[in-house]
């Protein structure tokens, strides 16, 4: 018990850094939460992002314009060169048209006037542009016929009536909110990572050198000073995990009172686990406080990255997510994944998730063990 | 003097392996993730043609205007649509294996499309058959005004009206890369604040020897910050040219200008590091700790990790707080340097960093000027 009480002692001189980082990280993963959109573009909200400039004001431009409000998001953009480009690189719009001067009724006298549009090339890019090809076909059609622009544009305002049936199989009620659950969750993996390996390692630093030496000459077994190490670490690894557990409630109390939230629980506490034992390697292996960040860095970042915490697992290569899977984090994300597409909660479903659960633990302890078990042996040398 | 401390404090610089690390191993190991990571994120982000599936039955064989319509999306170069006509199971099965985004069939007389949930590409096939059902109504109605519409109806569709003007082919995950060679610049702070510790007499052992040396603390410092700055320079444009050359990351043909950047954002972390050591008198980790913090959250912001929207939205409505950031101002620039081009948009950027270089050394230079202790 000596090494465990002396582990809060020694913990002391650490906390202003581990305070610092702490507070850096819940900020951060609260901002990630509140302002990504947990739908990355290409598969979410079903209207694309459409910015028109309109310097016709022509009837049938006008008309077209009021469709597009109707059909997709109109936002509004800065019409500049830069401001296009700079919306469509950061997605904040997928399909910026201009209509030039004269177009309706160049349209109606039968000639080919051009629509400039520039876009994102993503999928609600294509679908705006299905959108304004659609009108345009109805356009022609009543043109042809010898309607004016006014007939055309009322007449096309009955084509659109016509929608076809569409059957949706399974509408997962909640769907924003467990979406941000997920999102939240997620990115705890990159927090609870770096946060762990940084203060219990930054501790275990302080058991080198000279103090190493003197509790090799005590009455305390090495393995009993590992082993109280380890739970010393265990308490800050803890302590971490309810911080995140107490924000995830004041997020989404609804959410984190239900059969998700508890899954939720079950899985970042064996992210904790997997953060306690690498914190735990990490110490034991570096020698300064300056190699443990980078290396945190790599390690949390690096896993990050390629196991879909930031942008998600559908976005990764196959060859990729295959080696993300020798990786601990690969199965946090894919077990919260399935959390957020539940729709009940019974043996049958929740059963891959206990899986990556146990995966996670197994990861934690193989982790441990090698640590333990290498160390002794460099001991023994 | 200087050139004595200069360069023993690269040799030292040189010898120690966290830096190194800092300098020749984490950036080049963080962009071999990136590469893995985002290696197929422009392809995700690029359109590709929606696998639907078709009720082979005859209901549909019989209606000649859907068949046409949904076989005109699913053919040219630029296809919308890949069908497959298949059987009622066969189609719900693919459907319930996401094989295929949705299904068409057409059920007493009317088309119907199936999905499993909302989204875009399930938006676009159902806006595929609602042109169709639009379509006839047009016709219908243009035949009613003018019967002879019937024998022209075949231009209908031909002409495009749409001229698409979009720069293609832009990488959207350069960005991700651009501030890895921020946080990188950055990261020379760290060198910065061993030399600060090293010069000052309260701080280190060494550094209360070196105050008693013949050199002005001025001269120590700036030396040793000099032969920072030539290590981290080193190493940024050694993890440029691996970006270029080793992961083929695109960055716009002007390399005068990348290695302008990579210069100022270098100076930029030096003098952040240096500010940082020089304002607390706590002990040297806390100090890296309070720099790799800022660097991450710079990272954060500056869109590192999948969070391109939080930067933009900071250009947008906050633009003081991307002006402050240092990873930001470097990706930025460099983004400037690949997709917007050399302009006003570079040379802000450039110029903050300086500006951020200047007001953090000047800030510093007042806690670290002459100090006398009366006992150490």
């Amino acid at each position: 018990m000596q090494v465990f009480k002396y582990y809060f002692k020694i913990a002391r001189s650490s906390l202003p850094t581990a305070a610092i980082y702490l507070v850096v990280f819940l900020a951060v993963t609260l901002l990630f939460t509140l302002l990504t959109d947990p739908n990355p573009a290409s598969f979410s909200s079903e209207k694309p992002l459409v910015s028109i400039v309109d310097n016709d004001q022509g009837v049938l431009a006008r008309g077209l314009v009021e469709y597009m409000e109707e059909e997709a998001e109109i936002v509004s953009v800065e019409n500049t060169e830069e401001a296009h480009k700079e919306a469509l690189f950061f997605d904040s719009a997928a399909f910026i048209m201009t209509i030039p001067e004269g177009f309706s009724e160049q349209f109606f006298a039968g000639e080919s006037p051009q629509l400039i549009v520039q876009t994102s090339s993503d999928t609600s890019a294509r679908q705006a542009d299905l959108l304004v090809q659609n009108y345009l076909r109805l356009a022609e059609v009543r043109q042809l016929a010898g309607m004016n622009q006014t007939e055309t544009v009322d007449g096309i305002k009955q084509d659109i009536e016509a929608r076809v049936d569409v059957q949706i199989q399974d509408d997962t009620k909640n769907f924003t909110e467990t979406q941000k659950m997920l999102q939240f969750f997620n990115f705890e993996a990159y927090a609870v990572i770096a946060l762990n390996i940084l203060v219990i390692a930054a501790i275990m630093l302080s058991f080198k050198g000279s103090v190493r030496k003197r509790n090799q000459v005590g009455a305390t077994s090495y393995d009993s000073v590992q082993r109280q190490i380890f739970a010393g670490g265990a308490v800050f690894s803890v302590i971490i995990w309810l911080f995140f557990l107490a924000m995830a409630i004041a997020f989404s109390p609804d959410i984190m009172f239900s059969g998700y939230g508890a899954l939720y629980t079950l899985s970042s506490f064996g992210l904790s686990f997997v953060g306690l034992s690498l914190g735990y390697m990490i110490g034991a292996l570096v020698k300064s406080n300056q190699a443990v960040s980078g290396i945190t860095n790599v390690v949390a970042l690096g896993m990050s990255f390629i196991s879909g915490v930031f942008l998600p697992q559908e976005f990764l290569g196959e060859s990729v997510l295959n080696f993300a899977k020798l990786l601990p984090v690969y199965w946090y994300v894919d077990a919260n994944n399935t959390i957020s597409g539940l729709a009940t909660f019974d043996l049958a479903s929740i059963a891959p998730i206990i899986m990556n659960i146990v995966i996670l633990l197994g990861f934690g302890i193989g982790v441990f063990a090698v640590t333990f078990v290498t160390r002794r042996i460099f001991l023994k040398r | 003097m200087f050139w004595h401390i200069f360069t023993n404090r690269l040799k030292v610089t040189l010898r120690s392996p966290e830096a190194v690390f800092w300098l020749l191993v984490f950036p080049f190991v963080l962009s071999g993730f990136f590469y893995l990571a985002f290696n197929n994120l422009d392809n995700e982000l690029t359109f590709s043609p929606i696998p639907v599936a078709v009720v082979s039955s005859e209901a549909y064989q019989e209606s000649p205007a859907l068949k046409r319509s949904i076989e005109a999306l699913s053919s040219g170069n630029n296809p919308t649509l890949i069908i497959m006509e298949i059987t009622e199971q066969e189609a719900e099965d693919k459907l319930e294996g996401n094989e295929v985004s949705g299904i068409i069939s057409v059920q007493d007389d009317q088309p119907t499309v199936t999905i499993k949930s909302n989204g875009f590409e399930e938006t676009i096939i159902a806006t595929s058959v609602d042109q169709t059902l639009q379509a006839s109504n047009a016709i219908m109605e243009a035949l009613n005004k003018d019967p002879t519409v019937a024998m022209r109806l075949d231009t209908i569709g031909q002409t495009s009206y749409i001229i698409d003007t979009t720069n293609q082919n832009v990488s959207r995950s350069s960005l991700y890369f651009y501030t890895l060679i921020g946080m990188a610049c950055i990261y020379a702070g760290l060198l910065a604040i061993t030399t600060v510790n090293l010069t000052q007499a309260n701080l280190s052992k060494l550094g209360l020897r070196m105050s008693v040396a013949p050199a002005s603390r001025a001269v120590s410092l700036v030396a040793g910050l000099m032969s920072g700055f030539v290590i981290a320079y080193a190493g940024g444009v050694a993890l440029y040219l691996f970006m270029v050359y080793i992961l083929g990351v695109e960055f716009g043909a002007a390399a005068w200008a990348i290695l302008l950047v990579i210069a100022a954002g270098v100076l930029a972390g030096l003098s952040l590091g240096t500010l940082v050591a020089a304002i607390s008198k706590r002990s040297e980790n806390v100090k890296i700790g309070i720099l790799v913090a800022l660097t991450m959250v710079g990272s954060f912001l500056a869109g590192m990790m999948g969070t391109q929207v939080i930067k933009h939205a900071i250009d947008q409505s906050v633009p003081f707080l991307a002006a402050i950031n240092p990873v930001d101002l470097v990706s930025d620039a460099l983004l400037s340097v690949y997709y917007f081009g050399i302009g006003d948009r570079y040379y802000y950027d450039i110029v903050c960093l300086l500006a951020f270089s200047v007001v953090s050394i000047v800030i510093s230079w007042f806690f670290l000027r002459k100090r006398s202790y009366a006992s150490l």
